[in-house]
């Protein structure tokens, strides 16, 4: 984020730096602690297993928590409001997820309303979200 | 809850059940080690850092009562943050909870919301959990 941005109003159409995250199983136990979702569908592959996933998936609170910084990187000037998403397939330990983002609707203030995707390897769409950011 | 407030809407399946208000506070311990986790900016509360309240044992304890079988895993479907004052490291907050069941698809849902002693809204929190099967223990 370069200071020059500071203040200046989103344009509509803009996207954000993608930003890959990874997480693996040492990050997730990380997260169980800070976070207390210390379901074992996310720590124990034999749990993920008989829910018949391959492996443990990342929570989908971390992946989520992920978008703020991607959304620093992009414009630190401006506060998240709102963050919403929709978790649509999961993400195991170990795999690599990019966040893209586009503006859809910003104005003065300034504030932006943006439409952020998170895609695992395959390209699949992992998660859907929505982001209002405005003046602090 | 203030004016503002979304609790007591409309739930489609069931009458919801009320917990709280719970004292909540950001401890700056727990909020640098939860930005550590996550990759968040050291010195700020992590957006999402209220989640966390979510792990209050009596609100676990609902939960668990409301899947109502030890043979069903709770997998995050969608969440929703929307922040109307940023939260402060050591102030006491009150969080107020609604959560009901839906049978078709099984799901559970929770509407959590955070304010302050004056009765102002600064965070509301939507989370919708998907209730799946553990296949081998119902095989059991």
């Amino acid at each position: 984020m370069s200071d020059e941005r500071s203040g200046d109003t989103p344009r509509t159409g803009e996207k954000i730096p993608a930003h890959t995250v990874r997480f693996d199983l040492a990050d997730l136990r990380r997260y169980a602690e800070a976070s207390g979702d210390d379901n074992p569908i996310h720590l124990d592959a034999a749990v993920a297993r008989r829910a018949g996933l391959e492996a443990p998936p990342v929570h989908g609170m971390l992946l989520m928590s992920a978008f703020e910084p991607a959304l620093d990187a992009w414009r630190a000037d401006l506060a998240l409001r709102r963050l919403a998403a929709k978790f649509l397939r999961p993400v195991f330990a170990g795999e690599s997820v990019e966040i893209s983002g586009r503006v859809v609707e910003a104005g003065e203030g300034p504030y932006a309303l943006l439409r952020l995707l998170a895609h695992n390897g395959r390209r699949e769409i992992v998660i859907v979200a929505e982001a209002m950011l405005a003046k602090p | 809850m203030s004016a503002a407030s979304t609790m007591s809407a409309d739930h489609p399946n069931e009458s919801p059940l009320r917990l709280g208000p719970f004292a909540v506070r950001v401890e700056a311990q727990a909020s640098e080690a939860f930005g550590r986790a996550t990759g968040g900016r050291a010195g700020r509360i992590p957006f999402t850092f209220p989640v966390r309240w979510l792990a209050h044992p009596e609100v676990r304890a609902a939960a668990a009562r409301m899947i109502g079988n030890a043979k069903w895993i709770p997998i995050h479907e969608s969440q929703s943050f929307d922040v109307r004052r940023r939260l402060e490291t050591a102030i006491d907050y009150r969080m107020r909870i609604e959560m009901w069941r839906e049978a078709k698809p099984p799901r559970l849902n929770l509407r959590a919301e955070v304010a302050t002693d004056a009765d102002e809204l600064c965070v509301a929190m939507e989370m919708v959990l998907r209730i799946v099967s553990d296949e081998r223990s119902a095989a059991q």
